[in-house]
C-alpha cells in the first residue's frame, strides 16, 4: 500500500486539475445496456450466527437480469496482494427458497452449525474453546437459556472472550445473467459470529451486540429557492422557509409521496434520504426519531455511533443522449443529501434513483449493514426552464 | 645690412642637433669670411682668434597642437653676439611657422655665449643659428605615464569583459587645416607610442586589451579628442568619444551589450578529454534554457540518453533500467537523500541551480570514488560566490519564488546564499476556492522550500576552505473533507494522507595542493533528516536520524602519465522512529538502525602510451549493520553463488576504465566494474535511499538477514567529433544485478512468504545502446539529439525466467534545440518520443463486490502490454531586457503542447493524439481510457543584478 501512496497522491492532484474532462462511463449512472447490481442485503440483519438461515436479496438495474445461478458460499479467504483466494467453498443448498421481485431476487441458505470447527483452524481461538462454545450453543438451542445460567462467572467471562474471537467473514457468490447475454459474478460479504444468537436477550444482547441493517424510510427531492453552489442543510436557519420537500418514497406516510418534480429556473434541487438521525413526520404528523443508527465499540475499546455512507445511483429513462452529462445528474459526496441537477435537455423527463447506505464504525471489525431503496419520478419543466434548456439542447 | 658692423664675421653652424631640449649648439663652428660687396675695407679686418661658444641654451616652446599636426623644420636666425657674450639682437632669416619663428626668437634672445676674440680682445660678432623643431624628438622624450584608463563590463550583468579590444583613434583634424597632413602627423605620433608597453599601433589607432577584470590603460596618449571603440567577442560594438588631457588621467567605465544573453554554453557529454567513460557534465548555465526542465540541471539529466521518462506526476530518475533506489546523489562529495522536490510534476531540484556550478552524471561504469551504489551517481557541485562585487537574482513563477545573493566580504572570504519557497499549493487552493468557488471536498497542498548558504575562504593559494549549509523541507498532503479513516491513536489527522520530509546538511570542505605533485580533498558532512508519512488513521511513519559523512582523497603525481589516489568514504547513519498501524488493534513499532557503509579505495590514472588512459581502481565497502553476506573476498562480476558466513566482512569492488584517443576526432572507450550496495526496497517514497534501507532490514517491517546487492557494469563506447561544434557519443552497455532485495512470492519458502517482507534472491539485467549527437553553442542553433534503445528485465523467480521491468522503455528519443533570436530573445524546443511503460494485461473480471461496491479484475502476471507511446512537445520563449546595472527576463514555457491535439478530432472522430499516462479502466472493466495528461504553462519573471 505504501508504495502506491505517492502515485495515489499525484494522481489525486492531477485528477483535480483534470476533473470533468474524462468521459468514461459513470459508476453511479445506470445505463440501459449494462447489467448492474445495486446492492446485496442480507436479512434479517447484517450478520448471522452459525445455524441461522440467511436471506440474501440482490437488487439489479440496467440491462434486465433474466437468470441467477451458481450460488456459493466461501467461509475462508487467503489474502495476498490483489490475489485473494476464497477457500472452503460450498454450494448453497438448492432447496433454499428463491424468489423474483420486480427489481430484485432473493435466496436463502443456512450457515452451518459447525462453521467454526470446519475448514481452516480458528485463528484467535483454540479449536477446543471453539468446540466448547459449539457444545454450549447446541445445548442452548435445545435446553434454553438455563444452560447459560449454569455457567460460573469465570466461564461467563471465558464465553464472552471466546465468542468475541469467533468471527468468520464469509462470502456469498452468485452469477447473474442479463437479457443481452452478459454475465456477472457477484460477491457479497456476511460476517458470521454468535452475537445474533443472543439478540433481544438481556443481558447477553449487551454483551454480544449485533449490527442491524440501516433503514431508508423516506426519499425525496428538496426544491430550494435560489442558486446554491455549496451544500444544503434543511436545518440551517438561513434556509428556513426557502425550501420544499417532495417525497418520492415515504414508508411512514405513503400519502405524501408524489411522482412528479417541478423544475423551474431560480431554484436548486437536492435529493435526500433518511439519514438515520433526522426524524420524519409519520401519517399522523408525529415526528419519528432515528432508530437505525447503532452504538458500538471499536477495536480500541472506544464507544461510538456508527456512520452512514450513501451511494446514489440514477438512470435517465427514455431519452439517452449522446452526452449523458446533459441529462439528469446526481452529485454526491457520500452523505444523505446529494445535488440533483435537472437535465439540460428537457426531452428527458423520467428518471429512476437508487440510494444505498452502509454503516461503519471507525476502528471496529464488525459486519457492514446495508440497505437499498429505489424510487422513480417524472420531471415537469416550467416554460422558463424550457426556454433556457430546449429539448434538443 | 650685413655690413653694418665692419668687423663682422659670419659664423655658420655646420652641424646642428635638432633636439629642442638641448641647445642647438655650434659644435663645429667656423668663421666664414663673407665677401661684402662694395666694401674692400673688410679685407683688412683682423682675424678672429677665438670663436664664440654657446654656453646657455634655452629651448623654444613647441606647442602640442603643432606637434600633433606634425609641423617641423628649421628656423634660421642671425644673432648678434656682443663682446660680453649676450645676444643683442635676433633676426629670422628663414621662417618655418609664425608661432615657431616667434618661439625660436624668444628662446635665442636668452642664449649666452663666450665672446669672440680678435687680437686678444673680445669683439661682437654676427652668428647665424638654425633652430630645428623636430616632432620626433618631442615624442621620443615624452615621459611614459598613463593618461587614459578604464573598465569594460557587460551591461546588465556587470560582469567584466576580458580580452576585449579597446581601440583609440584620434579625431580627424579640424576644418580649415590640412587634414591629411594633420592625420598623418597624429598617426605618426600614435605609431610612436604604440611601442609602449600594453598597447599596440595598427592602422592609425592604438589598441589595448582588457584584463580578466575588464580593465585597460593607455600610456602617453597625446592630448586631444579621440574616438574609443570596444570590440569584444560575443558583444555588440561600442563607440564613445573622449577628450584626452595632457596632465590628467581620463578614467572611464564602459558598459557594453552582449549580442546575446543566452547562457547556454556547455553540454559536455563524452568529450574526448573526459576521463570517465560515461561521465556527463552539465553546467548550471547550460540547461537554463531547455524547455520543460524549469531551468533545472537535475531535471536536465532526464533529457540525456539512458534516462527513462519519469512516471506520471513523479520525478524519479531511472537510469539504464536500474531501480529508483539504485542511484546515489551527492552534493560536493557528501550524500544527500534526494535531488528533487515533490511538486506534482513541476519538479525542482533541492539545490538552487543559481548556486550550482555543475552537475556530474555517471550513468554507469564509474570509478571507485563512489560506493554503496549499483546504478548511477549524480553529483551536484556548488560554486563559491563571485568576488568582483555583489550579485543576486530573484525569480517568480507559478510554482515558487526564489532569491539569491552573493557577497564578497574581502579578498579571502565570500558568501553565497539562496532561498526558495513554493506557492503552487496556495495558488491552486486559491483558484479552487476563491476564483472557481468549487468545493472539491479535497485539498491538495504540495509545499517545498529550501535554503542554502555557502562561505568560501581562500587565505593562501592552493588552500581552499568552504563551509555550506543546505536545509530542505517539503510536504505533500491531501485532506479529504468528508472522509475519515483509521484511529486517532495512530494519527490525529484521520482525514488526510500526507508525505513530509526535511533535512538539514552542514558541510565543510578543504582542498589543498601541497606541492605540484601532492594534493588532498577533504569533506565532512553532518545531516539531520526526518520523514513522516501517514495514511488517514491507518498508518503513520515517523523517522529521523543524524548522519555523518567523512570523505578524504589524496592524489599523488608519481610522474607524467601516472597519478595515484587513495581515499576513504565513511558514513555513520543512526536513525530511529516509530511505525503505527491500525489493524485489529493498534500496532506500534519502534524502528532503530545504525547504517553506514565504511569504504576505502585505491585508484590511479595511467597513460602508458600516447592517447591511452587507463583508470583502474579497487574499493572495499563494509556495511556494519548487516549480518549476512553473500559473496567472497574477491570482486564479483557475476553471481559466484558463494555464501560468505563471516560476519565481519564486506564487499570488494574492482573497476577499470579505459579510453584510447585515436586522434583529435576519434576515441574508443570501455569500462568494466563490480559494484555493491546495501539492501533496499525497490520502491521509493521520496524519502531517499536511507529510509529504503531501514525498511528493508527492519526486524518487523523487513528482513534483517538481507545481504548486499551486487552488480557488474560493462560499457563500450565510441566518440567522434564530427565537426568543431558537432560531436557524437555512442555507448553500449550491459549491466546485471544479483542478490537484489525483493518482495517474496509464491516461489519462496512458505516461511519467507508468510513472515518476511523481503528476500534477497532477486536478479536483474539491463542492456542497451545510447547515442548522443551534440551541437554545441557557436552559431544560432544549439542542442542535442539523444536516443536510447534499451531493455531492462527482472528475474521472475516463480516462472524462472526474466520478464520486463515495469520501468522499461524500449525506444526513447529526445531532441533539444535552442535558437537565439534578435533582441535578446530565445526560443527553446524539446521533442520527446518514448515507448509507453509496460503494463499488465487484463485477464478477466472476477466478480462485482456488492459489499464494497467495486469490480474485482484479475490482471496478467507478466508485463506484456504497454501504454501507448508518449509524444511530448515543450517550448520555451524568453525575452531579456538589459538595463545598465541589472537584467529582467520574462519567460513563458509551454509543456506537453502536443497534448492539445487530444482536444482536436481527426477525420474518424477520434482525437488526433491521445496522451495516456496510466490506464483508467471503466468501473466494470468493460473498456478503458488513458489518463489524459494535460498541457501545462509556466510564466515567470527573473531579475539578475
Amino acid at each position: 500500500m505504501r508504495h502506491l501512496l505517492y502515485h495515489a497522491l499525484m494522481a489525486a492532484g492531477l485528477l483535480l486539475a483534470q476533473c470533468g474532462y474524462l468521459n468514461t462511463p459513470s459508476f453511479e449512472r445506470i445505463d440501459d445496456n449494462r447489467l448492474r447490481v445495486i446492492g446485496v442485503v442480507t436479512q434479517p440483519r447484517a450478520e448471522a450466527a452459525p445455524g441461522d438461515t440467511v436471506k440474501v436479496r440482490a437488487y439489479f438495474a440496467g440491462n434486465p437480469v433474466t437468470n441467477v445461478s451458481s450460488f456459493k458460499v466461501s467461509y475462508d479467504v487467503r489474502r495476498n496482494f490483489s490475489t485473494d483466494t476464497f477457500v472452503n467453498v460450498r454450494a448453497v443448498d438448492p432447496v433454499s427458497a428463491r424468489g423474483w421481485l420486480p427489481d430484485s431476487m432473493d435466496f436463502s441458505f443456512v450457515i452451518p452449525d459447525s462453521v467454526f470447527l470446519q475448514g481452516d483452524p480458528v485463528t484467535y481461538v483454540s479449536r477446543e474453546d471453539a468446540a466448547w462454545v459449539y457444545d454450549l450453543v447446541r445445548r442452548y438451542r435445545t435446553e434454553g437459556v438455563s444452560v447459560l445460567g449454569e455457567l460460573s462467572p469465570g466461564d461467563m467471562e471465558k464465553l464472552a472472550a471466546v465468542i468475541a474471537g469467533l468471527v468468520k467473514p464469509s462470502y456469498v457468490f452468485f452469477t447473474a445473467e442479463s437479457e443481452d447475454g452478459s454475465r456477472l459474478k457477484v460477491k457479497s460479504d456476511i460476517l458470521v459470529r454468535y452475537n445474533a444468537l443472543f439478540a433481544g436477550m438481556p443481558p447477553f444482547d449487551a454483551m454480544f451486540p449485533v449490527n442491524n441493517n440501516p433503514q431508508i424510510r423516506w426519499l425525496g427531492v428538496y426544491t430550494v429557492k435560489g442558486y446554491l453552489y455549496g451544500g444544503f442543510e434543511p436545518d440551517d436557519p438561513s434556509h428556513e422557509g426557502a425550501w420544499t420537500l417532495s417525497y418520492l418514497f415515504n414508508e411512514l406516510s405513503p400519502d405524501s409521496v408524489v411522482d412528479t418534480i417541478d423544475i423551474d429556473t431560480g431554484y436548486t434541487y437536492f435529493i435526500a434520504a433518511d439519514s438515520g438521525i433526522i426524524g420524519v413526520l409519520d401519517s399522523l404528523g408525529n415526528l419519528v426519531q432515528d432508530t437505525s443508527r447503532e452504538w458500538g465499540v471499536s477495536s480500541m475499546g472506544t464507544p461510538g455511533q456508527e456512520e452512514f455512507y450513501y451511494n446514489w445511483f440514477w438512470q435517465n429513462l427514455g431519452d439517452q443522449a449522446d452526452d449523458p452529462d446533459s441529462l439528469l445528474v446526481i452529485g454526491s459526496d457520500g452523505t444523505s443529501i446529494a445535488g440533483f441537477y435537472p437535465p439540460l435537455k428537457t426531452s428527458m423527463d423520467r428518471f429512476r434513483v437508487w440510494v444505498t447506505v452502509h454503516d461503519e464504525l471507525a476502528g471496529a471489525v464488525r459486519p457492514r449493514g446495508f440497505a437499498v431503496r429505489q424510487a422513480e419520478g417524472w420531471l415537469r419543466y416550467s416554460p422558463a426552464y424550457r426556454a433556457r434548456n430546449p429539448a434538443s439542447n | 645690412m650685413l655690413r653694418r658692423i665692419p668687423p663682422l664675421l659670419l659664423l655658420l653652424s655646420l652641424a646642428v642637433r635638432s633636439s629642442p631640449q638641448e641647445p642647438s649648439i655650434i659644435d663645429d663652428t667656423s668663421a666664414i669670411e663673407l665677401e661684402i660687396p662694395g666694401d674692400s675695407a673688410t679685407d683688412s679686418l683682423p682675424p678672429i682668434d677665438v670663436m664664440p661658444q654657446l654656453t646657455v641654451f634655452v629651448k623654444a616652446d613647441f606647442p602640442d597642437s603643432l606637434v600633433q599636426k606634425g609641423i617641423e623644420g628649421l628656423v634660421v636666425m642671425d644673432l648678434v653676439v656682443t663682446d660680453s657674450g649676450r645676444v643683442d639682437s635676433v633676426k629670422v632669416v628663414q621662417g618655418l611657422h609664425p608661432v615657431l619663428d616667434s618661439a625660436a626668437v624668444h628662446a635665442a634672445r636668452k642664449f649666452t655665449y663666450t665672446p669672440a676674440k680678435s687680437g686678444g680682445q673680445p669683439i661682437p660678432v654676427l652668428v647665424q643659428f638654425p633652430y630645428r623643431f623636430s616632432v620626433d624628438e618631442v615624442v621620443k622624450k615624452i615621459k611614459e605615464y598613463v593618461n587614459f584608463s578604464g573598465t569594460v563590463i557587460e551591461m546588465g550583468t556587470r560582469a567584466p569583459v576580458a580580452d576585449a579590444n579597446v581601440v583609440v583613434t584620434p579625431v580627424v583634424a579640424e576644418a580649415g587645416v590640412n587634414d591629411s597632413a594633420s592625420n598623418v602627423a597624429a598617426s605618426r605620433e600614435f605609431e610612436r607610442i604604440g611601442s609602449l608597453a600594453g598597447q599596440s599601433y595598427e592602422e592609425g589607432s592604438l589598441i589595448a586589451l582588457t584584463d580578466s577584470l575588464g580593465r585597460f590603460a593607455f600610456t602617453s596618449l597625446p592630448a586631444g579628442p579621440v574616438t574609443v571603440r570596444v570590440i569584444a567577442a560575443g558583444c555588440k560594438d561600442f563607440t564613445e568619444d573622449e577628450e584626452i588631457l595632457r596632465d590628467k588621467v581620463t578614467e572611464v567605465k564602459y558598459r557594453i551589450e552582449r549580442a546575446s544573453y543566452s547562457e547556454y554554453e556547455i553540454v559536455a557529454y563524452g568529450r574526448l578529454e573526459k576521463k570517465e567513460v560515461a561521465h556527463r557534465e552539465l553546467s548550471s548555465q547550460s540547461v537554463r534554457r531547455i524547455p520543460g526542465l524549469s531551468g533545472d540541471p537535475v531535471l536536465a539529466v532526464q533529457a540525456l540518453p539512458g534516462v527513462a521518462r519519469p512516471s506520471f506526476g513523479g520525478g524519479e530518475i531511472i537510469v539504464r533500467g536500474a531501480g529508483v533506489n539504485d542511484n546515489r546523489y551527492f552534493l560536493d562529495g557528501v550524500e544527500i537523500p534526494t535531488v528533487y522536490h515533490m511538486n506534482l510534476g513541476l519538479l525542482k531540484s533541492v539545490y538552487n541551480s543559481y548556486a550550482l556550478r555543475s552537475l556530474n552524471f555517471y550513468p554507469g561504469g564509474f570509478g571507485v570514488r563512489y560506493g554503496d551504489v549499483v546504478g548511477s551517481v549524480i553529483e551536484l557541485n556548488g560554486r563559491p560566490s563571485k568576488k568582483d562585487r555583489w550579485h543576486g537574482y530573484a525569480d517568480l513563477s507559478f510554482s515558487d519564488f526564489s532569491v539569491a545573493l552573493e557577497v564578497p566580504v574581502n579578498k579571502y572570504v565570500s558568501v553565497l546564499g539562496a532561498a526558495r519557497r513554493s506557492h503552487i499549493g496556495d495558488l491552486l487552493k486559491w483558484l479552487a476556492e476563491d476564483v472557481v468557488q468549487m468545493n472539491l471536498g479535497i485539498a491538495a497542498a504540495p509545499f517545498y522550500e529550501d535554503f542554502l548558504l555557502r562561505v568560501d575562504v581562500n587565505p593562501v593559494k592552493g588552500h581552499d576552505f568552504f563551509a555550506s549549509a543546505l536545509a530542505v523541507k517539503e510536504s505533500l498532503c491531501v485532506i479529504f473533507e468528508d472522509i475519515r479513516g483509521g484511529s486517532s491513536d495512530v494519527d490525529e489527522n484521520t482525514d488526510e494522507m500526507s508525505l513530509g520530509k526535511r533535512f538539514s546538511l552542514a558541510m565543510a570542505g578543504y582542498d589543498a595542493e601541497f606541492t605540484d605533485r601532492l594534493s588532498n580533498t577533504f569533506r565532512y558532512g553532518l545531516m539531520h533528516g526526518s520523514a513522516k508519512m501517514s495514511v488517514f488513521g491507518f498508518y503513520k511513519l515517523e523517522i529521523e536520524g543524524f548522519f555523518h559523512t567523512i570523505r578524504d582523497q589524496i592524489d599523488y603525481v608519481v610522474r607524467d602519465g601516472l597519478t595515484l589516489s587513495a581515499g576513504i568514504d565513511l558514513s555513520i547513519k543512526p536513525s530511529n522512529g516509530t511505525v503505527a498501524l491500525a489493524l485489529d488493534s493498534i500496532v506500534k513499532h519502534k524502528v532503530e538502525n545504525l547504517y553506514g557503509p565504511l569504504g576505502a579505495y585505491l585508484t590511479g590514472e595511467w597513460k602508458p602510451v600516447e592517447g591511452l588512459t587507463i583508470t583502474p581502481g579497487l574499493r572495499y565497502d563494509y556495511y556494519p549493520d548487516l549480518d549476512a553476506y553473500h559473496g567472497t573476498w574477491l570482486p564479483e562480476f557475476w553471481d559466484y553463488d558463494i555464501n560468505n558466513s563471516t560476519r565481519f566482512s564486506g564487499d570488494p569492488s574492482l573497476r577499470i576504465n579505459g579510453k584510447y584517443r585515436i586522434n583529435d576526432r576519434h576515441a574508443v572507450k570501455g569500462a568494466i566494474g563490480s559494484y555493491n550496495s546495501a539492501p533496499r526496497t525497490s520502491y521509493d517514497m521520496g524519502f531517499g535511499r536511507d529510509l529504503a534501507h531501514s525498511e528493508a532490514v527492519d526486524s518487523v517491517m523487513g528482513n534483517p538477514d538481507l545481504a548486499t546487492t551486487k552488480a557488474s557494469h560493462y560499457v563500450l563506447g565510441y566518440e567522434w567529433r564530427i565537426a568543431d561544434l558537432v560531436s557524437l557519443d555512442a555507448q553500449g552497455y550491459y549491466n546485471q544485478q544479483w542478490d537484489v532485495t525483493r518482495m517474496p512470492d509464491n516461489s519462496d519458502a512458505v516461511a519467507d512468504f508468510d513472515v518476511k517482507r523481503f528476500v534477497d534472491n532477486g536478479k536483474a539485467r539491463m542492456f542497451g545502446l545510447e547515442l548522443l549527437l551534440t551541437l554545441d553553442q557557436g552559431g544560432r542553433f544549439y542542442g542535442w539529439l539523444a536516443y536510447t534503445l534499451a531493455r531492462a528485465e527482472r528475474y521472475d523467480n516463480a516462472r524462472e525466467k526474466y520478464t520486463l521491468y515495469d520501468r522499461d522503455i524500449l525506444n526513447n528519443a529526445q531532441l533539444i534545440l535552442g535558437m537565439k533570436l534578435r533582441g535578446n530573445m530565445e526560443l527553446g524546443l524539446r521533442l520527446r518520443y518514448t515507448d509507453g511503460y509496460p503494463t499488465y494485461p487484463l485477464e478477466e473480471v472476477e466478480y462485482y463486490d456488492a459489499t464494497y461496491l467495486y469490480y474485482k479484475a484479475r490482471f496478467g502476471t507478466e508485463l506484456t502490454d504497454r501504454f501507448p507511446p508518449f509524444v511530448g512537445v515543450d517550448l520555451r520563449f524568453e525575452k531579456r531586457f538589459v538595463f545598465k546595472r541589472w537584467m529582467l527576463t520574462m519567460y513563458l514555457e509551454g509543456l506537453k503542447l502536443a497534448h492539445i491535439l487530444q482536444f482536436v478530432d481527426g477525420k474518424d472522430g477520434e482525437p488526433l493524439y491521445k496522451p495516456t499516462e496510466m490506464d483508467l479502466w471503466y468501473y466494470d472493466y468493460s473498456g478503458k481510457e488513458g489518463m489524459p495528461d494535460i498541457p501545462l504553462a509556466q510564466v515567470g519573471l527573473q531579475c539578475d543584478f
